[in-house]
């Protein structure tokens, strides 16, 4: 107990901890890059990090893009000056947010979705919903369907009723 | 790895589609609960959340018009409106819940309309819902108004006195004497533009929601 608090007080993310995604790889980050993570915050602070973050529902290639995300964004959760790579301007990052979150492919984008929420990284998890939300708007629900592989599971009937309710929204 | 089976996007956790939904306009929302069951479920939740309807956003214009009731139609049939959105340049047309009765228009606060029917009384009309509250109390609660009775004192339909207060709020039948109107002259003599308070449906425990009159 007593070491775990004299570590605690090491703060200011000097102090490192390993992510191990699904598929084995390692990712070695600063604590103040993964408390960005709701999820490894609480674990930070239950003392639960010293055999590494086993992450067995974020694949690899998608836990890349959230420490990336994370290097890129500890500046704004740093806020305590401890500035190792994380001055980036305001600019840097809206631009790095804007291509990463264009550049993603529909499946890519849904499990990036899965793992922001299931890590609980708030403004990733915003910025790719609002990415979502911009994809379906002005569309049709056929061709919402269409954009996200959806099957129609409505009988006739059941489609019918819910247009008919809303007819307003659906006259094109 | 590659283990998405198509139906992903139709088992989004509830959390993240709603996050999702709230970002959308009421046209889309309205659109995306039509693409699958789950979907439905959710955007209906959201739409009964109502903050998006509450929340600050670029208004919409609402006119009736002979074009939008149909060819044949009334010119003015009042329970056919058409919604003009600024955001997306587009206009809707929306068919306003029954009873259908000749409304008129009295104000629009918090997403809802208030209209007067030709019986003088009060609704409450969301359009983008469809929803109406018609239960409010009765004109006859408003203190200077009275039903007209005939000699043998039975109601006259549709008939009101009203006993016009003067300035010190006395009834003074001398000075003021009684009018009596047809329920269409007193919806025109008793209501000039209606406010809400908040709003009615995001009200849970009942009876916050102020309906004022002047």
């Amino acid at each position: 107990m007593a070491a775990a608090a004299a570590e605690a007080t090491t703060d200011g993310g000097g102090k490192m901890i390993i992510l191990i995604s699904a598929d084995g790889k390692r990712f070695e980050v600063t604590e103040a890059v993964a408390s960005q993570s709701q999820l490894i915050s609480n674990m930070i602070e239950d003392d639960c990090t010293e055999n590494g973050v086993r992450l067995p529902n974020v694949d690899g290639d998608i836990l890349t893009m959230v420490v990336d995300y994370c290097n890129m964004h500890a500046g704004d959760a740093a806020a305590a000056g401890d500035t190792m790579k994380a001055s980036s301007t305001e600019e840097e990052l809206k631009k790095f947010d804007a291509e990463l979150v264009q550049a993603l492919e529909n499946p890519v984008l849904f499990k990036l979705i899965l793992a922001a929420n299931f890590l609980n990284i708030k403004s990733l998890l915003d910025m790719t919903c609002q990415r979502v939300a911009d994809m379906m708007s002005g569309k049709t629900p056929e061709q919402m369907r269409e954009t996200f592989s959806i099957e129609n599971d409505f009988t006739p009937e059941e489609e019918a009723a819910i247009r008919q309710e809303n007819a307003w929204a659906f006259d094109d | 790895m590659d283990g998405d089976h198509a139906g992903a996007w139709s088992d989004l956790p509830a959390d993240v589609l709603i996050t999702i939904l709230e970002a959308l306009d009421i046209v889309d929302l309205v659109r995306a609960g039509a693409v699958c069951q789950w979907w439905n479920t959710s955007s209906a939740y959201v739409r009964g959340l109502h903050h998006l309807l509450s929340r600050p956003c670029t208004p919409c214009l609402l006119y009736t018009t002979a074009a939008a009731a149909g060819a044949d139609a009334d010119a003015d049939d009042p329970n056919v409106a058409t919604l003009y959105s600024l955001t997306d340049h587009r206009s809707y047309t929306v068919t306003l819940p029954g009873p259908h009765v000749h409304r008129r228009w009295l104000g629009a606060s918090h997403g809802w309309l208030a209209t007067a029917d030709d019986d003088a009384a009060l609704h409450l009309v969301n359009p983008v819902t469809g929803q109406q509250i018609s239960n409010l109390p009765p004109v006859t609660t408003v203190e200077p108004v009275r039903r007209l009775l005939d000699d043998g004192g039975a109601v006259v339909p549709g008939m009101y006195v009203v006993y016009p207060y003067d300035w010190t709020l006395r009834v003074e039948p001398l000075v003021n004497a009684p009018m009596t109107l047809t329920a269409r002259e007193l919806s025109e003599y008793l209501y000039l533009r209606v406010f809400l308070s908040s709003d009615p449906s995001s009200d849970i425990v009942g009876g916050g929601c102020v309906v004022d009159s002047v």
